[in-house]
């Protein structure tokens, strides 16, 4: 399977990916799936440099990560695809991309947002798409690194499959 | 597994222990921060750092970071550390050289881990801002 991981984190590229998934993936490509950071060079700049030079970096429109991760399942090498928020992720749904699993490691707060668990606070509007993500079948696990306990969002978002 | 004391001037140590796992995840056992303080005598913190020491260096190997080069850190540190040959003593510690150390107290020996610490540690600090214009050229 060349996709190691989904991951929903508003920060992408940082310490808990940097130190905590990578090595522990094992992959050596990141996909970063936003329209925004798309097209914003700088962003893409600062991944470039958070990551080891031997990790490639794609930052893709979610319409150009579809084509694109169905290519990757055919290469040898792992890859960790990265979403700021559950939006992306149901977008690469709605566009037919399958998943089994996807992580959600780090929504942060803003106001009017309510806390699910350490590193994850939702909107509305966070909560509706995450819980149509669980409707298409897809496992929501939360945890910020690797050696955390995963806790079922599913389950704390009282909606369930 | 190697374990680790970090001997700062206040709660700094604390709470980069703290950061460091924030980013790696938290560390069961075999991690301690020591603080120097004003508020106590040096014989009491070098007590306390000596058996801090005693718990710690039982198993593969014991690294003690501190804050600074010169400093009562480094003064309590090294005489717990000179005749023990498992435990080393690093100064200057960072955010990069905890979170190298938590990464690989398992599948590293003491002396390559040291040296890795010392290089990501070294690694980290750059003038940021002439990096990212040199990349961008």
């Amino acid at each position: 399977m060349p996709i190691a991981l989904f991951r929903i984190d508003d920060r992408l590229v940082h310490g808990q990916v940097v130190e905590g998934w990578l090595p522990h993936l094992k992959a050596v490509e990141v996909v970063v799936v936003s329209d925004a950071a798309a097209k914003d060079e700088t962003q893409s700049l600062l991944m470039r440099i958070a990551l080891p030079d031997e990790v490639g970096l794609k930052v893709l429109r979610v319409d150009e990560a579809v084509p694109y991760l169905d290519s990757c399942s055919a290469a040898a090498h792992r890859v960790l695809v990265l979403a700021p928020g559950p939006r992306q992720i149901l977008g690469l749904l709605e566009r037919g991309m399958r998943m089994e699993t996807v992580n959600v490691g780090g929504m942060h707060y803003s106001a009017g947002k309510v806390q699910l668990g350490k590193a994850i606070f939702l909107s509305d509007e966070d909560k509706q798409a995450l819980s149509e993500i669980g409707r298409r079948g897809v496992r929501l696990e939360g945890r910020a690194v690797p050696g955390e306990p995963e806790a079922d969002l599913l389950e704390l978002l009282g909606g369930g499959r | 597994m190697i374990n680790f004391i970090v001997v700062t001037h206040g709660e700094f140590g604390a709470y980069l222990v703290e950061a460091a796992e924030a980013i790696v995840g938290r560390q069961t056992a075999g991690v301690r921060a020591v603080s120097v303080s004003a508020r106590q005598s040096l014989a009491e913190m070098r007590a306390r750092l000596e058996r801090t020491v005693k718990d710690l260096a039982v198993g593969d190997g014991l690294i003690i970071f501190t804050d600074m080069q010169a400093g009562t850190p480094v003064n309590l540190a090294f005489p717990a550390v000179k005749d023990r040959p498992g435990a080393a003593l690093v100064s200057g510690v960072n955010l990069a050289m905890l979170v190298t150390a938590f990464s690989h107290r398992v599948d590293m020996a003491l002396g390559p881990l040291v040296e890795k610490v010392l290089k990501n540690g070294r690694g980290a600090v750059c003038d940021f801002k002439a990096l990212v214009q040199e990349r961008s050229r």
